[in-house]
C-alpha cells in the first residue's frame, strides 16, 4: 500500500466522521462498509483487466480533495446553459451542490429532488435504493463515492405517467471547483409503465481542474421506458468518472445516447442488468479524444434472464495526441436463452499520435442466442475526400464534413435539437483533421 | 397419392387447422388458396413433418401409409418435396455437395446405387439450364447471399434433381418478378407427369396463370371452404376472398 | 468437392480412437524437478555446455515465475514435482535406419495411421515421429538432404548443427516469455528441427507426429523452423496420447523464423486425449507458438484443428517485423465433454504494409468451453497495416460456453483493423431444410458444421483436410442432439 493511498484512506475516514448523520444508522452502515471496501480495493491499477489501458497516475497526482463548500457563481451564467427547449423538470447542481432555486418541476406524476434532502427526511425508498444496483462498489472510486456521498439527484416517475417533455439534469462546474473531488450520486426510478426522457449534462464555466466521481443508479420497473441523453462536456482540465447502473424489469426499455467530448480524462462505465424477461437496452455513444485527452467507455451488459435484447453502437474520433479506450462486454448467462445482443464499435484515427485500444467481449453460456460484435479502426476514405475536393471543397472542410458524417449516425439519435447542434459544433471546432 | 382426412392441428397451443379434407390423385395439380393466416403454410409444413406443429386429430395417408408416423427425412426419401417459402441459408455448405448428398441419401434409402460424380455433374448442369439457374451459383454455399429469385430457382432446381412424387410449393411465387415467376412455372410444368402430384400453395391467382391446376381449394379459418376447378381461381381474382368468407360464415 | 461422403461406420466408433497404450520398455526419470534433473536431461542427450547453460538459466528464471491464471480455463493445480521430465523408449543410441526402430513402436505408428516406413509413406510427406520425449524416426532424410533441407530431431540438431541452433533457439520465444515457455526451455527433451536454405522450395510436406505413451510424464517438445531467404516450407504436426485417468502436461514451444521472402505454413491437427465425458484424465496442452516474419515480404501462416486435450492454452502468433509481411491464423477448436480451450493468436504489426488475417471457428458442445483470445497490435511505425479478424462460435446444447476476447491496440493512423464475431447455434430451420431434402439429422449437423469450418479446412494441405473433417465428425459424434 503506497503512502498516497494511506493518506487518502485517513482523509476519507475523517471526512466520513464529520458528515452529518442525515440518513440515520442505515446510511452510516453503508458508508462504513464502503470505506472498508475502499481500503480493501485501493485505487485501480493497470494490472486489473478493466483498468489495463486507463491509467490514473495523472488523476492521483492532482491530489483532488473532497470538500463540502458552497460554490460562488453568477446566476445568469448558469441560466445561459439551460436548454432552450421546454422541460418537465430541471435539477441543477453547481460544483456538486444542489441549487434548489434554479431547479423546477411542474409536471404531474414526477418528483424531482436532491439526495441530501431525501436523506435528511430519512426517505426510506431513497435510502434503500442507494447501492441497490451498484452494490458497495466494484472499484476504489465507486466505493469512495458511496462512502463520502453528500448529494445528488433523485428523480421518480409514478406508475403509468408518460412525460412529454424531457427532464434536465444539469451539472455545472465553476472556478471554485478547482482542486475538488465532487462525488454525486443520482437515483432515477421509473415505476411500472412510466415513461420519461432524461437529459443529463456535465458542463464547465471555467477551464479548471476538478474530479467528478459519479455513480448513477437507474431502475426501470415493469414496462417502463426511459430515453437517456447524456453529454459529458467537462472542462478541458477536468477528470470525469461515471458509473451508471441500470436495472431493467420485465418489458422495460432503456435507450441511452452518450457523448463524451470534454475532460482531460474521462471514463464512463455502463452496467446493464436485465432483471426479467422482455426488456431491451440500447446504448449509443460518440467519443472524441484529442491532445492530452483520454476517453474511455466500458460497457457491461449482463443478460441474466431469457428473452432480452441489447444493442450497442459506439463511435470514436481520435485526433491530435488523443487516446481512447473502449471495452464492450456482453454476457449471456446459462438460463438466458433467446437473448439477442449486437455490439459495434467504430474508430476513426485522424492523427499520427493518436491511440485506440478497443476490446469487445462476448461471454456466452447459453446456446439459443444471437450475439455478435464488430470493431473497426480506420481512416477517412481517401476517395471520399477526393470526391469532395473534386466538387470544390477544400481538404480541411472535406475532412470535417466526413468526420461529421461519421459521427452523425450517433448524434442524430439525440432527440434534443440543441444537443445535436452543440455536439456538431464541438466536433467542428475540436477535431483537427 | 395423398389423402387428408379431417386434419386438425395446433401451433403453440393455438388451433390453426380445424378439419381439413383433401384427396390428391397421381398426376393431379391442386392449388390451395386462401387469405393470410388461413393455415396454408401450416398444412405444407405438416405434410413435410416440421417440428412444432401438433396434429390433434385426423389422418394423412400417403401412398396408402400413415404419413404422420414418418420422420421428415423419411418423407423426403419417399418422395415428398417441399419448395419452401423462405429457403434456408447454409453458409459454407457447397450447393452441389448438398444436392449430391440429398440425392444419394434418397437413393440409399431406396437401395439404389449412388450417383457417380460424372453423371451427377452432367445431370446438374442439364437441370440447372432447364430451370435457368445460374451455373456459378452451383459452386456457392446453399442460398447464402442469393437474391430472393435465385433462392426460389434453387428450390425448383432441387425439385428437378430429386424428382419427387409429391411436390408441395409453398408460396413459391411470393417476392418474384414476372420473369422469375415464368421461369419457376416453366420448371414446374416440365415436371408435370402422370406419376407426379403437386400441391401449389399460393395467395394470388397470378401463379396459376402459368401452372394450370386441376383443382382449386380455398382454405380459410383452418378449413377448406370451397373447392372447384381452375375457374374458381379466376373468380377469386375478380371478387377477392370476402364473399366466400361471408358465405362460409352464413 | 469439399466434403467427403459421410460413412456411417466411422460414426459408430465414438470413443477416442487413439487411446491405446503401447507396451514398450522405456527409460524414465523419476518424477520431480530440480537442477540435477535439468543436468541429467542435458547429459543423457549428450549436449554441449552452452545448451546446459541455456537450460539452467531458464530453470532459474522459471523458479521466480508464477503459473498464469488469466485464461478462461479451470483445472486443479499442477504439482510440477509429480511429473517425470524425461522418458525415452529403450533403444540403441543412434538410429541409422528404420530397421533399428523397435517393431512395437513402428506398430504403434501404424495403428495411428502414420506412415514412418518410407515404402508405405504418403507420397511427398516426410515424417518425424516423437514418442514420449524422444524423436524415434525421421523419414525421407536423404532426399531432403539433396535439396539442402535439414529435417531432424532437435537433439540431433544440437549435436550436428550447434551454430544454427545456438543462433536461433530462443530468439523468437525467449525463456522469460511465460511460465510454460520457461519450463520448456529448461527441460525440453526433443522435438523437430527444420532448416530450409536460401532459394529452396522444400520438395515435400514435412510432418511430425507426437505421441505421449508413458504415464506420469510430461512432454516438452521444442520445434524450430528456419526458412532462409526466398525459401518455402509446409509443415504439419499431429498429436495423440493414450487414455489415462490422470492428467498429463504437454508444454511445447514452437519457434518459426522467416527471412526475406520466405514462406512458412504450419498446420496442426491436435488430437491429444481429451479426458472422458466426466472430465477425468486428458492432456493439459499449454503451448507457446510464435513465428517471426523477420525479413521483408516474409509470410507465416498458422492453421490449427484442435479437437483434443482436456485444457488447451495456446496462441500461435506472428511478429510482423519486416515490411510487406503477412501473418495468418486459421483455427477450428472443438470442445465437448468437459474440455476447455482458450486459444487464439497475436498479430504484432511492426513493419510497414504488414497484413494479417485471423479466422477462428469455435465449436462448443456438451459442457465444453471455448474462448477466443486474440491481440492485434499496430505499432506506431507500422504504416498501412491491415488486419481482418473473423471469429465465429457455434454452440451445440445449452450447457456449453463460447467466449470472445479480442484486444485491439492501434497506434498508427493509417492502420485498418476490422474485427467481427458472431455466436449462434445450428438452427432448427437449417436442420429442417436438410432433412426435408432427405438427409438424416446426423448428416445434416455434420454438413452444417463442416460448412462452418470450411474457410479453415481450405487452408490445410489436401490429405489432412479430409483427415480433419473426419476427426471433427468423430469428435462431435454423440455430442449432437
Amino acid at each position: 500500500m503506497n503512502q498516497q493511498f494511506k493518506d487518502y484512506s485517513q482523509v476519507v475516514s475523517q471526512y466520513i466522521g464529520n458528515l452529518p448523520n442525515d440518513g440515520g444508522d442505515w446510511l452510516v452502515a453503508q458508508r462504513s462498509s464502503a470505506a472498508e471496501r475502499f481500503t480493501e480495493l485501493g485505487f485501480p491499477h493497470a494490472k486489473l483487466e478493466a483498468w489495463k489501458y486507463t491509467g490514473i497516475e495523472g488523476l492521483l497526482k492532482q491530489g483532488f480533495e473532497t470538500l463540502d463548500k458552497s460554490p460562488e457563481f453568477a446566476e445568469h451564467a448558469v441560466l445561459n446553459q439551460f436548454l432552450p427547449e421546454p422541460v418537465a423538470g430541471r435539477l441543477v447542481f453547481v460544483d456538486g451542490v444542489y441549487q434548489a432555486d434554479l431547479s423546477t418541476c411542474d409536471a404531474v406524476g414526477i418528483t424531482v429532488g436532491n439526495l441530501r434532502s431525501a436523506m435528511a427526511a430519512s426517505d426510506r425508498t431513497v435510502l434503500e435504493a442507494i447501492g441497490s444496483l451498484s452494490g458497495v462498489g466494484d472499484h476504489g472510486f465507486a466505493a469512495l463515492n458511496l462512502a463520502t456521498v453528500h448529494d445528488g439527484a433523485v428523480i421518480r416517475v409514478a406508475a403509468k405517467t408518460s412525460l412529454e417533455q424531457p427532464v434536465e439534469l444539469l451539472h455545472m462546474a465553476t472556478k471554485s471547483a478547482e482542486g475538488q473531488a465532487l462525488r454525486s450520486r443520482h437515483l432515477v426510478m421509473l415505476e411500472t409503465g412510466a415513461s420519461a426522457n432524461l437529459i443529463e449534462r456535465y458542463v464547465a464555466l471555467d477551464g479548471v481542474a476538478y474530479f467528478n466521481n459519479l455513480v448513477c443508479e437507474i431502475s426501470l420497473a415493469q414496462g417502463a421506458r426511459l430515453t437517456h441523453q447524456r453529454v459529458q462536456h467537462e472542462s478541458p482540465k477536468a477528470y470525469h468518472l461515471s458509473d451508471i447502473h441500470l436495472g431493467l424489469q420485465a418489458d422495460a426499455r432503456y435507450h441511452g445516447i452518450n457523448a463524451a467530448v470534454g475532460a482531460a480524462w474521462s471514463r464512463t462505465v455502463i452496467h446493464n442488468r436485465f432483471l426479467d424477461r422482455g426488456a431491451s437496452c440500447e446504448l449509443d455513444g460518440i467519443y472524441l479524444a484529442g491532445d492530452g485527452q483520454l476517453t474511455d467507455f466500458h460497457l457491461d451488459v449482463d443478460h441474466a434472464v431469457p428473452h432480452c435484447d441489447s444493442r450497442e453502437s459506439f463511435k470514436g474520433i481520435l485526433h491530435g495526441a488523443g487516446k481512447a479506450v473502449f471495452d464492450g462486454l456482453i454476457q449471456v448467462r446459462e438460463q438466458a436463452q433467446k437473448s439477442q445482443a449486437h455490439l459495434h464499435n467504430a474508430n476513426l484515427m485522424l492523427s499520427r499520435q493518436a491511440e485506440i485500444d478497443t476490446k469487445p467481449q462476448l461471454v456466452i453460456l447459453a446456446d439459443d442466442v444471437q450475439c455478435s460484435h464488430g470493431t473497426t479502426v480506420g481512416q477517412l476514405d481517401p476517395q471520399a475526400v477526393f470526391y469532395l475536393r473534386s466538387r470544390g471543397i477544400d481538404e480541411q472542410l472535406a475532412r470535417h464534413l466526413l468526420c461529421l458524417g461519421f459521427a452523425s449516425e450517433v448524434i442524430d439519435r439525440f432527440e434534443s435539437e440543441t444537443l445535436r447542434l452543440q455536439l456538431t459544433e464541438v466536433i467542428r471546432q475540436q477535431v483537427r483533421g | 397419392m395423398l389423402t387428408i382426412k379431417n386434419l386438425t392441428a395446433n401451433v403453440d397451443s393455438k388451433e390453426i387447422l380445424r378439419g381439413v379434407d383433401l384427396d390428391v390423385k397421381a398426376g393431379e395439380v391442386h392449388a390451395i388458396m386462401g387469405p393470410n393466416g388461413s393455415g396454408k403454410s401450416t398444412l405444407a409444413h405438416i405434410l413435410s413433418g416440421r417440428d412444432g406443429y401438433e396434429v390433434t386429430g385426423g389422418e394423412i395417408l400417403y401412398k396408402g401409409q400413415d404419413l404422420l408416423r414418418l420422420e421428415t427425412e423419411e418423407r423426403a426419401q419417399q418422395g415428398i418435396f417441399l419448395a419452401m417459402q423462405y429457403p434456408v441459408e447454409l453458409p459454407g455448405v457447397n450447393n452441389m455437395t448438398f444436392l449430391r448428398e440429398s440425392m444419394n441419401a434418397i437413393r440409399r434409402s431406396r437401395h439404389e446405387a449412388e450417383i457417380d460424380a460424372v453423371s451427377f455433374m452432367k445431370l446438374v448442369r442439364e437441370k440447372a439450364a432447364s430451370v435457368k439457374f445460374d451455373q456459378k451459383l452451383l459452386k456457392r454455399s446453399v442460398n447464402a447471399g442469393f437474391s430472393g429469385g435465385e433462392k426460389k430457382r434453387n428450390e425448383i432446381l432441387q425439385m428437378a434433381m430429386l424428382e419427387p412424387y409429391l411436390a408441395i410449393l409453398d408460396e413459391t411465387d411470393s417476392g418474384l418478378d414476372i420473369d422469375a415467376l415464368r421461369t419457376v412455372a416453366d420448371g414446374v410444368n416440365l415436371l408435370r407427369s402422370p406419376e407426379r402430384s403437386m400441391i401449389v400453395v399460393t395467395h394470388y391467382q397470378r401463379l396459376l396463370e402459368y401452372i394450370e391446376p386441376d383443382h382449386v381449394h380455398v382454405l380459410a379459418g383452418g378449413r377448406i371452404i370451397r373447392s372447384g376447378g381452375k375457374e374458381l381461381a379466376l373468380e377469386l381474382e375478380a371478387k377477392g376472398y370476402g364473399w366466400l368468407l361471408e358465405e362460409a360464415a352464413a | 468437392m469439399g466434403l467427403p461422403n459421410i460413412e456411417m461406420e466411422n460414426f459408430v466408433e465414438t470413443e477416442y480412437a487413439q487411446g491405446f497404450v503401447t507396451e514398450i520398455e522405456s527409460d524414465t526419470l523419476p518424477p520431480g524437478l530440480d537442477e540435477a534433473v535439468v543436468r541429467t536431461i542435458s547429459e543423457r542427450k549428450g549436449e554441449p555446455p552452452w545448451m546446459l547453460e541455456k537450460r539452467l538459466t531458464a530453470y532459474r528464471h522459471w523458479l521466480t515465475m508464477r503459473e498464469p491464471n488469466w485464461a478462461e480455463v479451470k483445472h486443479p493445480p499442477i504439482n510440477f514435482q509429480d511429473i517425470s521430465y524425461y522418458s525415452s523408449p529403450k533403444k540403441k543410441p543412434v538410429l541409422d535406419d528404420l530397421d533399428q526402430v523397435d517393431p512395437e513402436l513402428l506398430a504403434t505408428y501404424e495403428k495411428l495411421g502414420i506412415p514412418i516406413e518410407e515404402q508405405k509413406a504418403l507420397a511427398g510427406v516426410a515424417v518425424d515421429a516423437v514418442f514420449d520425449s524422444v524423436s524415434v524416426a525421421t523419414t525421407f532424410r536423404e532426399s531432403l538432404a539433396e535439396a539442402g533441407v535439414i529435417f531432424c530431431s532437435m537433439s540431433e540438431a544440437i549435436r550436428e548443427y550447434p551454430e544454427l541452433v545456438e543462433q536461433y533457439l530462443g530468439s523468437v520465444v525467449p525463456h522469460k516469455d511465460n511460465f510454460f515457455a520457461a519450463l520448456n526451455s529448461a527441460v525440453f527433451s526433443d522435438g523437430t528441427f527444420v532448416f530450409i536454405p536460401k532459394d529452396v522450395k522444400c520438395p515435400m510436406e514435412l510432418s511430425t507426429y507426437f505421441r505421449i505413451n508413458e504415464a506420469n510424464t510430461g512432454q516438452f517438445e521444442r520445434t524450430l523452423i528456419i526458412a532462409e531467404e526466398r525459401s518455402h516450407v509446409s509443415y504439419l504436426e499431429g498429436c495423440t496420447a493414450p487414455m489415462r485417468d490422470e492428467n498429463q502436461l504437454h508444454a511445447a514451444v514452437v519457434e518459426l523464423v522467416a527471412l526475406e521472402d520466405a514462406r512458412i505454413k504450419y498446420s496442426t491437427v491436435q488430437n491429444w486425449y481429451p479426458g472422458d465425458n466426466e472430465g477425468r484424465g486428458g492432456i493439459y496442452n499449454f503451448v507457446t507458438k510464435r513465428g517471426d516474419c523477420r525479413g521483408n515480404r516474409s509470410h507465416i501462416s498458422w492453421t490449427q484443428v484442435e479437437t483434443g486435450s482436456a485444457v488447451t492454452w495456446k496462441y500461435p502468433s506472428c511478429i510482423l517485423r519486416g515490411k510487406d509481411t503477412v501473418g495468418e491464423f486459421y483455427s477450428v477448436a472443438v470442445t465437448k465433454g468437459m474440455q476447455q480451450a482458450d486459444t487464439g493468436t497475436k498479430m504484432i504489426h511492426i513493419g510497414e504494409n504488414s497484413r494479417s488475417t485471423i479466422v477462428s471457428k469455435g465449436i462448443s458442445a456438451m459442457h465444453g468451453s471455448n474462448a477466443y483470445r486474440g491481440l492485434v497490435r499496430v505499432a506506431a511505425k507500422a504504416e498501412n497495416a491491415r488486419n481482418h479478424t473473423q471469429c465465429d462460435s457455434l454452440l451445440i446444447g445449452d450447457r456449453c460456453a463460447a467466449h470472445t476476447f479480442p484486444y485491439i491496440e492501434v497506434k498508427n493512423p493509417t492502420a485498418q483493423v476490422e474485427h467481427e464475431a458472431t455466436t449462434s447455434k445450428v438452427s432448427e430451420d437449417q436442420l429442417y431444410y436438410c432433412r426435408q431434402r432427405g438427409l438424416s439429422e446426423e448428416d445434416a449437423v455434420s454438413m452444417i458444421i463442416n460448412g462452418f469450418c470450411k474457410e479453415v479446412f481450405n487452408e490445410l494441405p489436401m490429405e489432412f483436410a479430409v483427415e480433419a473433417q473426419k476427426l471433427l465428425a468423430v469428435s462431435l459424434e454423440g455430442a449432437v442432439g
